[in-house]
């Protein structure tokens, strides 16, 4: 005879065991999207804040501000130019590094995005605990706009060899110890191993630098600059630029910038005429002189490659040199 | 004909029905908590937002005076000036509307004091305040800082310098 006191799996069951999985998964389900959702909230908070904390490096006097950006978590900068629209677009996002699941999140946080600010670095900048943000003025010749150069505690730079502005300049940016991993030697055997080595008189460096080419060259990839106008100081504020930065970011922030003087050159000359009306005169010389300035920055702007850049970029420095001159002429000076 | 009759179908659904009105209730429960959860969270993020939407227009106005369309560069004498006569000229191009995260500027002439109301390129300089920026009339709360004006004076034949009072209220992505 069969045994018929065998365990009764009885519907209840059944439908405790289905419904009870459905709930665990939609619990499980839930809490994953929240956690996603939470790091993309972090993410994007912090790539705000970093926004926010790069306004104050906005220059007055000073042609040269430095400041530490100090980060609980290790954390990723994402760097974006888009050179369209009428001043260009720059967009910056964070991703911190996480110690449950993923490392670091495919996709950073929600892109920040600004107008008024000239972001120099690589794509991503990753960084332990702290990103050093060093604020430097470029006039041509009136101030554009103030370049915001960025390197993480990951990365150590030592210039070796550089002009005396240079050297001098770094002694000043790092006296008070707030700047690091930047220094100045007189020979590449100075330099820490690991260390990115920016050459002014040799070749072969991580960074060769040629002040007589005004070049640049980065993994293979040359890019130019032009001197700045103003303080000693100011000087080299693009060279700064293109050491740390990539030549993506480089070249679309340079045509940012020429967008950008194009307006203010613009304003410059409005204002000429309006204060001529006033009895304070600037005009002739100043508005036409203007024009041609505007005319040459919308050349750097459609400039199609690195080389053609370079010849326009100089252009507009023949051109801002003589506005300048111009303008120290006369009584009613404009800028 | 053929009938089919379990003893305990009666009890059996009486269960199943027990079991989901506890589920529902369980799920109802869920629910709440998520919801309250989510709300906290919700007005947490609204209230990160919007404090670092005032710190960004407070570090603007802390630092629009260096910004090269309103600095004062005519003169030597007063590098942390705002220029006037440069500000009348940016209200009237339209691109300086969008260069700034703001939904707000204004800047106003405090001492001496001026009557005349908003300027315009018409009026100037004999008005007491310029509104460079007014995308919304819900711009919400727009802090303040004193300032140093300066403008061409045809009357004194030089520049003058006065006291002035600039207002900005942060960019709202919300809208």
């Amino acid at each position: 005879m069969m045994n018929k006191k065998a365990y009764e799996f009885s519907f209840s069951w059944f439908f405790a065991i289905i419904a009870g999985a459905v709930i665990l998964f939609l619990a499980l389900y839930a809490t994953t999207k929240l956690v996603g959702t939470y790091r993309l909230q972090q993410d994007t908070l912090r790539g705000k804040e970093i926004e926010v904390l790069l306004s104050p490096l906005e220059t007055n006097l000073e042609g040269t501000r430095g400041v530490v950006i100090t980060v609980p978590q290790e954390t990723r900068i994402s760097n974006r130019c888009d050179e369209n629209s009428k001043f260009g677009s720059q967009y910056i996002s964070a991703s911190i590094k996480s110690s449950i699941g993923k490392e670091w999140e495919i996709s950073p946080g929600a892109e920040s995005s600004t107008h008024n600010k000239y972001l120099f670095s690589a794509k991503t900048t990753e960084g332990k605990k702290e990103f050093y943000a060093l604020s430097k003025q470029f006039g041509f010749p009136f101030k554009i706009a103030d370049l915001i150069i960025v390197w993480s505690d990951k990365e150590n730079y030592c210039f070796v060899s550089p002009p005396q502005e240079i050297e001098e300049d770094i002694k000043e940016i790092t006296q008070d110890n707030i700047i690091k991993n930047l220094i100045s030697v007189n020979s590449e055997a100075e330099c820490s191993q690991d260390s990115i080595k920016v050459c002014f008189r040799e070749t072969g460096c991580s960074i060769d630098v040629s002040l007589g080419s005004k070049s640049v060259t980065k993994n293979g990839k040359t890019v130019y600059y032009a001197e700045s106008f103003g303080k000693e100081e100011e000087k080299y504020s693009l060279l700064y630029a293109s050491i740390f930065s990539e030549q993506e970011i480089y070249e679309c922030q340079i045509k940012r910038l020429a967008k950008r003087a194009s307006e203010i050159a613009s304003l410059n000359k409005e204002k000429s005429l309006y204060l001529t009306s006033k009895g304070c005169s600037s005009s002739p010389i100043l508005p036409s002189a203007l024009t041609e300035y505007i005319a040459k920055t919308q050349l750097v702007i459609s400039a199609k490659n690195s080389l053609e850049l370079k010849t326009q970029l100089n252009a507009l420095g023949s051109s801002a040199d003589s506005l300048k001159n111009k303008n120290d002429q006369l009584r009613c000076r404009l800028f | 004909m053929t009938s089919y009759d379990a003893g305990f179908s009666k009890k059996a659904q009486l269960k199943i029905q027990q079991m989901a009105f506890v589920l529902v209730a369980l799920m109802i429960f869920f629910s709440l908590v998520a919801l309250v959860f989510l709300s906290i969270w919700l007005s947490d993020l609204k209230g990160n937002t919007q404090e670092l939407k005032d710190k960004e227009a407070l570090e603007i106005i802390r630092k629009i005076s260096g910004t090269p369309e309103f600095t004062f560069t005519s003169s030597s004498d007063c590098s942390s000036c705002i220029d006037l006569d440069k500000v009348i000229m940016a209200k009237s191009m339209d691109s300086y509307q969008n260069l700034f995260n703001l939904d707000y500027l204004l800047i106003e002439r405090v001492y001496p004091p001026a009557t005349g109301g908003e300027c315009t390129r018409s009026n100037y300089p004999n008005c007491n305040q310029i509104t460079i920026i007014k995308k919304t009339e819900d711009y919400g709360l727009a802090p303040g800082a004193f300032v140093t004006l300066a403008s061409w004076s045809s009357e004194k034949n030089s520049f003058k310098y006065e006291i002035g009072r600039i207002y900005a209220s942060g960019y709202n992505n919300e809208k």
